[in-house]
């Protein structure tokens, strides 16, 4: 019994924080309809940026490092979006184009984190040691306070999508791109924010994960590629479905990593994700592109 | 109120429009008619600013428009209605409706408009809490003009309201746009079809492959 309460939790906790990363990608797909190829590169890179804020390089205190790699991620984000994307939106083939530049953009930022950081692994401290005993069972501090945070951060984020004008608008964007074009809604402005917000999510999960995973240079794509699972068990673009499905696949990764071995979790992810496809093509909530 | 000069639009290599002229006065019911694909569409689209114009002048209010976009046109009083609706489809009629009001302009005057829109269509507030998914063509046809209204417009473009909807249904959003002129506003109305707006409007142009025409005989006719 103990030892499946430890399961659960370090499971949810692993979710939590494949929760973020989803969520991000799902964000930019669902509003710019852009697949981000380098959202596993720059979850990587985000981990990077974080070890150099704090142990690696500047020794900032948490409560100085955190602020800063938020808008470090945040002005990136934007960044991309308006140096590399926006100019390829007034191509014919532009969603093909943008798929391939984001995939070189990966390849970049791999290779520079390889020159700059050495393909050596980076270990990063906990920011809290020691374990809690819940019901018997031993959990370790670090990683119930990486599932406060990153449920905090889903908590903000459905608040801020679903209360604020700002949310609406981006919801509104996702929704329709012309319609809200049609209300007023500088539509460049909201792909700028959502790839920047997209960025600081997943570069906030390298960040977290980090202790659990050490960094290193071509760690985020087994990242991306459970993050895309994610999105598509979920429905492309819906982002409550990419919630339930992280939480989902999380929970399955914990028990299998735990009854049969850590390399058995792509496989059977996989093979989940096919069911769920043979019966909802579109996915857990996703609505056809149309 | 309006005045579009030569404007030339592309697709592409694809030539929509060439060289379109046409004006709408202050308070005028202005119709634009041609069959589908002539571009009737896109210039209403280039007038609001979401399409580019690749020359020719816009002049909206005064003040050349050319090069501004959607957003910039609406906070000036310059709304477009969508043939294909464009709601936002999970959302609640009512969060739709206050989109609408998203800018400035539309938010000052939000709790009037809504209060006038409901009023307009009282079947929209029955629906308020419903997703816009949910909805019949002309419900959704209702939400659509009452979300452009929401944005408080002085000139609204409509783009064929009629599409998909009963002859019934036809005749009630044909009196409506004729009670927003009555009302005092201005009103660039894309039809397919002369024989349903003939004596609705005050003048009327062709759209025929990407050039216009003003149709003299119509325009003469009094408005009723």
């Amino acid at each position: 019994m103990q030892q499946y309460i430890e399961i659960f939790i370090g499971g949810i906790a692993q979710s939590a924080v494949y929760c973020i990363m989803a969520f991000g990608l799902s964000l930019i797909y669902g509003t710019a309809r852009i697949l981000n190829f380098a959202h596993g590169s720059l979850y990587t890179t985000g981990a990077y940026v974080a070890w150099v804020l704090t142990v690696g390089g500047l020794g900032l205190p948490l409560v100085l490092a955190v602020p800063l790699l938020i808008v470090i991620l945040f002005t990136a984000g934007a960044a991309l979006e308006r140096v590399v994307v926006r100019p390829l939106r007034s191509l014919r083939d532009w969603k093909m184009s943008t798929m391939m530049v984001t995939l070189g953009l990966a390849f970049v930022l791999d290779n520079a984190n390889l020159l700059i950081f050495g393909p050596v692994a980076k270990p990063m401290p906990a920011f809290i040691d020691g374990t809690v005993t819940i019901f018997g069972a031993i959990i370790s501090s670090y990683r119930l306070a990486v599932l406060g945070i990153a449920l905090a951060v889903l908590a903000a984020l459905e608040i801020f999508l679903q209360t604020t004008r700002f949310g609406q608008a981006v919801r509104a964007v996702s929704q329709d791109t012309q319609g809200a074009a049609q209300v007023g809604i500088d539509v460049n402005i909201i792909f700028g924010f959502t790839f920047g917000l997209s960025v600081v999510l997943t570069g906030l999960a390298g960040f977290l994960l980090a202790p659990i995973y050490l960094i290193s240079p071509l760690g985020g794509w087994v990242l991306f590629l459970k993050a895309f699972v994610i999105v598509v068990f979920g429905g492309l673009g819906s982002t409550r479905g990419a919630v339930i499905a992280a939480f989902t696949l999380g929970l399955i990764e914990a028990f299998v990593v735990h009854h049969v071995g850590a390399s058995w979790t792509l496989p059977i992810w996989l093979v989940t994700l096919l069911v769920v496809l043979m019966i909802r093509p579109q996915g857990l909530m996703g609505v056809w592109e149309k | 109120m309006l005045s579009v000069r030569d404007i030339n639009v592309f697709y592409g290599d694809f030539h929509v429009l060439h060289g379109v002229s046409l004006e709408v006065g202050k308070g005028e019911l202005v119709a634009v008619i041609g069959a589908n694909g002539h571009g009737k569409s896109t210039l209403l689209k280039a007038v609001c600013g979401l399409v580019p114009a690749a020359d020719g002048d816009i002049v909206y209010a005064g003040e050349n428009t050319r090069g501004r976009n959607a957003p910039q046109l609406v906070e000036r009083g310059l709304v477009y209605v969508a043939e294909d609706r464009r709601l936002f489809p999970d959302m609640t009629v009512k969060e739709n409706l206050l989109l609408g009001a998203f800018l400035k302009r539309g938010r000052e005057r939000q709790d009037k408009t809504l209060a006038h829109v409901y009023e307009l269509y009282p079947r929209l507030r029955e629906r308020e809490k419903q997703l816009a998914r949910t909805l019949s063509g002309g419900e959704s046809q209702m939400l659509a003009l009452g979300r452009g209204l929401m944005s408080a417009p002085d000139l609204i473009a409509i783009d064929e309201p009629s599409l998909g909807l009963a002859p019934n249904l036809v005749d009630n959003m044909l009196q409506t746009i004729r009670q927003l002129k009555e009302d005092g506003m201005t009103v660039l109305l894309v039809e397919q079809s002369l024989a349903l707006i003939e004596g609705v409007v005050d003048r009327i142009y062709m759209l025929e492959e990407g050039v216009i025409s003003e149709d003299a005989a119509q325009s003469a006719k009094p408005a009723g």
